[in-house]
């Protein structure tokens, strides 16, 4: 209850800044939130659910991607030595680089329709997981597997039982980062080669001068953002209750 | 019977081993208390018998055969207990006993009530003071019937009073595990009155002194053998500690 008034107090907090900005710039470019809500019937009738769908769907396959790539890298380089000092520079150099810069390359080899989009995407995301897992799989009190391996734990039973729940936090952390980054992304890559999604309806909506529109389109991404963090959190609290706080 | 030969134990890039060339015996069923100053490489010892540090040299037997956790039920308490955070006490003293292969179900209840932990089974290691901590990691190492228990300073985190407890609940539940153990610690009066043998660690991880304990099991013994014992126990800490630093 607290917290869902904390987010209903985040979200006038937001509009009010919105209809203060409307109101001193006066302009055609930036309506005020009244004028916008009002005209969301519109926005609703332009299917906008189809674009919310599309969007997800390269959400979740670049987010899955770069879960599925990234926590077995980053597993590797706490592991081993080895591995770290080779994989270490790589991702060091690549994480700064702006993976949507990286759009040509991605549309060479998979082309201008979900590839291309999904896999930036995944690169925007892979390397904070990548970095993420490797640190908090560092980090396990060694004293966590001295007691199952002799105890006899096999190394399935020590990457189940203790890795992998004790880099789960973490990966929740850098999950919700993620979902942020691939949701901003999305306005870059939906630019091109598709009529669907909510980042190729504010471009279109914006190239049309629809501002009302493209607003429009502009609070559904960030309402689609919060539900997001909000399905992260729940998820996060259930498999980590153990870090609540009583 | 427990048998250490000529175990060395040496870290990457260091100078000279931790442990080098140590060699004793422990009877079956019988407590070896480890004291000396910090950083001799007490708790490389101890994680070289759990078999969770390989030895650089030397061997481990135990009743013959080499020491291996696959063979052998070892119970280790590290010295924060080890309890995984995101499991209950319950799941925690399960864990271990069940890569035994044993349930361990029907003896939880009983050991953890005898423990006077049997109403914080389902509560988290965050939930937990150090005490119920230490007890729960006792529990999760005497459920899995282990044959070996080997415990890094177990109450050394306990205030004077629940120490005091601690030790002699501990001392008990060992007695009647029939385990052979071997316990670390910086205090003599823990080894005084939990240890058949004692032994002093010094420079390079090797004993200064293996001393057999006749007031194992006796809370205030007193007395004035028992005072030069003591006496003669805390100086050869002290030279230990001393040679340490001199080198």
């Amino acid at each position: 209850m607290k917290k869902t008034g904390a987010f209903l107090l985040g979200f006038a907090a937001v509009n009010l800044l919105w209809l203060a900005a409307a109101a001193l710039l006066d302009t055609r470019a930036l309506p005020g939130p009244a004028e916008v809500y009002a005209h969301f019937g519109d926005v609703l009738a332009a299917g906008v659910f189809r674009h919310i769908g599309a969007s997800l769907w390269r959400v979740f396959a670049g987010l899955f991607l770069a879960l599925a790539v990234g926590v077995p890298v980053g597993l590797l380089m706490a592991a081993s030595p080895r591995w770290n000092a080779l994989l270490h520079p790589v991702v060091y150099f690549s994480y700064p680089v702006p993976k949507t810069a990286l759009l040509p390359v991605a549309m060479l080899l998979f082309g201008l329709r979900d590839g291309s989009k999904i896999l930036i995407i995944l690169l925007t995301v892979l390397f904070q997981v990548i970095v993420a897992t490797r640190d908090a799989a560092r980090a396990v009190d060694p004293g966590l597997y001295q007691v199952a391996v002799s105890a006899g734990a096999s190394r399935g039973r020590l990457l189940g039982q203790i890795t992998l729940p004790a880099v789960l936090p973490e990966l929740f952390t850098s999950l919700r980062i993620g979902v942020g980054t691939a949701l901003a992304v999305l306005f870059i890559v939906e630019a091109y080669g598709t009529r669907a999604g909510i980042g190729y309806y504010i471009l279109d909506a914006w190239s049309r001068i629809d501002y009302l529109e493209m607003y429009g389109g502009i609070v559904v991404i960030s309402v689609v953002g919060a539900a997001l963090f909000l399905a992260v959190d729940l998820l996060a609290r259930r498999l980590c209750r153990w870090k609540e706080p009583s | 019977m427990l048998e250490v030969e000529n175990l060395t134990a040496r870290y990457p890039r260091a100078s000279r081993p931790v442990i080098d060339g140590l060699s004793f015996s422990l009877g079956e069923g019988g407590l070896l208390a480890l004291l000396g100053p910090s950083g001799c490489g007490k708790t490389t010892l101890l994680n070289l018998l759990a078999g969770v540090l390989p030895p650089t040299g030397g061997s481990v037997r135990f009743c013959g055969a080499p020491l291996s956790p696959r063979d052998t039920a070892i119970g280790l308490i590290p010295q924060n207990y080890g309890l995984l955070p995101w499991k209950t006490v319950r799941e925690n003293c399960l864990f271990c006993a069940r890569l035994r292969g044993a349930s361990g179900e029907r003896e939880l209840d009983a050991l953890c009530a005898r423990l006077g932990i049997g109403g914080l089974l389902d509560r988290y290691p965050r939930e937990l003071s150090g005490g119920q901590a230490q007890r729960a990691a006792l529990a999760r190492a005497l459920l899995m019937k282990p044959r070996l228990l080997l415990m890094d300073e177990p109450f050394a985190a306990l205030d004077a009073a629940a120490a005091d407890r601690a030790r002699r609940l501990c001392f008990e539940l060992w007695r009647d595990s029939g385990a052979t153990a071997v316990v670390v610690t910086h205090r003599p009066e823990e080894a005084l009155y939990l240890a058949g043998q004692i032994a002093v660690m010094g420079k390079g991880g090797r004993f200064t002194r293996l001393l057999e304990n006749p007031w194992q099991g006796l809370p205030e013994p007193g007395g004035p053998y028992f005072e030069a014992f003591s006496h003669e126990l805390r100086r050869e800490i002290l030279l230990a500690a001393g040679e340490e630093a001199a080198s």
